[in-house]
């Protein structure tokens, strides 16, 4: 049971990581066009610009996960490293618990805050800022699961931070 | 409030919650006991925040860092820069410092810049005698500069955060970054012949005229993005995202050191990494709208202009307060959470806000060498296979040389937003 829920879970994060991935080479290249047909043209499409600024707004959120089960969500663990090693645990357990928390609001009034948002449109684009607006629940939710895998792997003992990035 | 959300964010902060839920948790809770908002407020603010066209590019810029990072452009530009400059006494410590500053002309991380160099300089300067956690030094303080010179990611933070154009910062952060390098040059020469390391530094270099050929496409990428951005041909923004595409070009066939089966790993990699200061951007504008809203920046402002009696003194205290603020936490954080308190005040002295927010990164970028923690401090370790603790000793003279560039910098605006008002 432990087990499906696990390999759900990994397969989550690896879902959403590799989206993410996707949505920031379709950002680029959108951009990246803007700036061709600005030449060749003239004159620049801006619906490229705002597919683009979406783009990089759902693959942040949508990465979260991704970024948590890595390590690589940028914690200052100077004090925390400090600590004797039953203790770091508890923290470990509390730093989970808070992040939850983080990502429960997140979940709750994201999906509150797209729901207001349904009205509106994006403008030039013929789509609704909800579209926009849901990356944020979506993200938080698909996080939660690698936020919970990172965890089962500190209460065995076994993180291995992958190399350091800014 | 303002009590409220700084004890939440400094009680998480060494809890070691992971900087973006340290902020964006600290704003949540202060909203919900120490004020009537709604919590609707969090996705909105967080969302808006990323909502900008200037700010795309700092995944772009990340992504193009990565690239060049497989793609052999550093390979390339060390020989290079060898070629150039590596016959003398000290030549390839000297090399290493000016690397670092070409790298950081198209990449805006240093620790992109660490990796990408340090990986062929480290074991080269090994290779010739110099002590192991010297090599380690020289490369971590030298790539600093990837955040001075731009492009640059925290520069785009500051602008995005304070309403400042990136264009502008840009342009100011050129002179300070050269000024650093060559402050660092001087110092790696005068070390050298001081304790009489890199006597044979000029072996094994390759002709000029056959490593410039070679390096010819890399080094075309600054004159593309700094030319292109100063010249008005397009914004950061859109020269990140040129860049990207001819950082694969070049090292997909040009170099060759980059296959197609590789792309997605380069990608994902990326993603995750400006994901993770993306969402640390989100949750510091939620952060900021209170801060602003709290009336803070005016509080600060009014005890700032009765403590400090000029802009000389103002100036030593920020110093002071970011080179702590610097040797504990993440550049990112502490430029998005403190630009938006201390802009304001600068401002009310009279300082020009792009040079203070070239002052703002030079003194963080230091903090990212300066033990205990400094980013570049773990990736130089990490690349040269030693403790991080056993480059301490090395790392004094390359801090001060830094520490009295910052001093000149700070002090000699001209430096920055002379050529930034005379470009545009």
């Amino acid at each position: 049971m432990l087990k499906a829920f696990t390999s759900a879970g990994e397969a989550a994060v690896r879902l959403t990581h590799n989206a993410a991935a996707l949505l920031l080479a379709i950002a680029t290249l959108l951009v990246f066009v803007q700036v061709v047909t600005r030449f060749v043209l003239g004159d620049a499409a801006v619906w490229s610009e705002l597919v683009a600024r979406g783009a990089i707004i759902w693959s942040t959120f949508l990465v979260a996960g991704a970024a948590f089960r890595a390590g690589t969500m940028i914690p200052i663990d100077f004090i925390r490293s400090l600590l004797p090693a039953p203790i770091q645990l508890w923290v470990v357990r509390l730093v989970t618990l808070l992040t939850l928390i983080f990502l429960g609001v997140l979940v709750w009034y994201g999906i509150l805050m797209a729901g207001r948002a349904q009205g509106q449109r994006v403008a030039m684009l013929d789509v609704s800022m909800a579209v926009f607006y849901a990356a944020i629940p979506f993200g938080a939710l698909c996080a939660i699961p690698g936020v919970l895998l990172r965890h089962r792997d500190a209460e065995r003992g076994s993180l291995h931070d992958e190399e350091i990035h800014e | 409030m303002n009590l409220g959300l700084a004890a939440f964010l400094i009680l998480f902060f060494a809890l070691s919650v992971p900087v973006a839920v340290s902020i964006g948790l600290a704003s949540i809770f202060s909203i919900h006991f120490f004020s009537n908002m709604p919590l609707l407020v969090v996705p909105q603010k967080m969302f808006t925040g990323l909502d900008s066209f200037p700010l795309m590019a700092v995944p772009f810029f990340i992504l193009a860092g990565v690239i060049m990072t497989h793609g052999g452009i550093s390979a390339r530009l060390v020989d290079f820069v060898k070629a150039l400059v590596g016959g003398v006494q000290g030549g390839l410590a000297s090399s290493c410092v000016l690397t670092c500053m070409i790298f950081a002309a198209i990449s805006g991380s240093s620790v992109a810049t660490t990796f990408a160099v340090g990986s062929i300089l480290i074991p080269a300067m090994v290779r010739h005698h110099y002590p192991v956690p010297m090599a380690a030094s020289i490369q971590a303080s030298s790539a600093e500069l990837g955040v001075i010179i731009p492009p640059s990611v925290p520069l785009i933070l500051y602008a995005v955060s304070t309403e400042t154009s990136v264009t502008r910062l840009f342009l100011a952060g050129l002179l300070p970054g050269l000024l650093v390098a060559a402050g660092l040059v001087i110092m790696v020469q005068v070390w050298c012949r001081l304790k009489g390391y890199g006597r044979e530094d000029g072996d094994s270099r390759a002709p000029l005229g056959q490593a410039t050929r070679r390096a010819f496409g890399a080094l075309m990428m600054p004159v593309i993005i700094i030319g292109g951005i100063y010249g008005g041909v397009f914004t950061p923004t859109e020269a990140a995202a040129v860049s990207v595409i001819y950082a694969l070009v070049l090292s997909m066939f040009v170099y060759r050191e980059i296959g197609l089966a590789e792309l997605p790993a380069l990608f994902r990699d990326a993603a995750r990494s400006s994901g993770a200061v993306m969402f640390i951007i989100a949750a510091a504008s939620l952060f900021s709208f209170l801060i602003s809203r709290s009336g803070l920046p005016a509080a600060v402002g009014d005890w700032a202009q009765g403590t400090f009696s000029s802009d000389i003194t103002f100036l030593l205290g920020i110093n002071l307060l970011l080179f702590v603020v610097g040797m504990f936490i993440e550049t990112s954080a502490a430029i998005l959470v403190l630009a938006p308190i201390l802009t304001p005040v600068a401002l009310s002295f009279g300082i020009d806000p792009v040079h203070f927010g070239i002052v703002i990164v030079v003194n963080l970028a230091l903090g990212m060498f300066t033990p205990p923690l400094g980013v570049n401090l773990f990736a130089a370790a990490q690349v040269a296979k030693i403790p991080v603790q056993r480059m301490f000793g090395s790392l004094l003279w390359p801090i001060l040389v830094v520490i009295a560039a910052l001093m000149v910098i700070t002090y000699v605006p001209l430096l920055s937003i002379g050529f930034a008002n005379w470009a545009i």
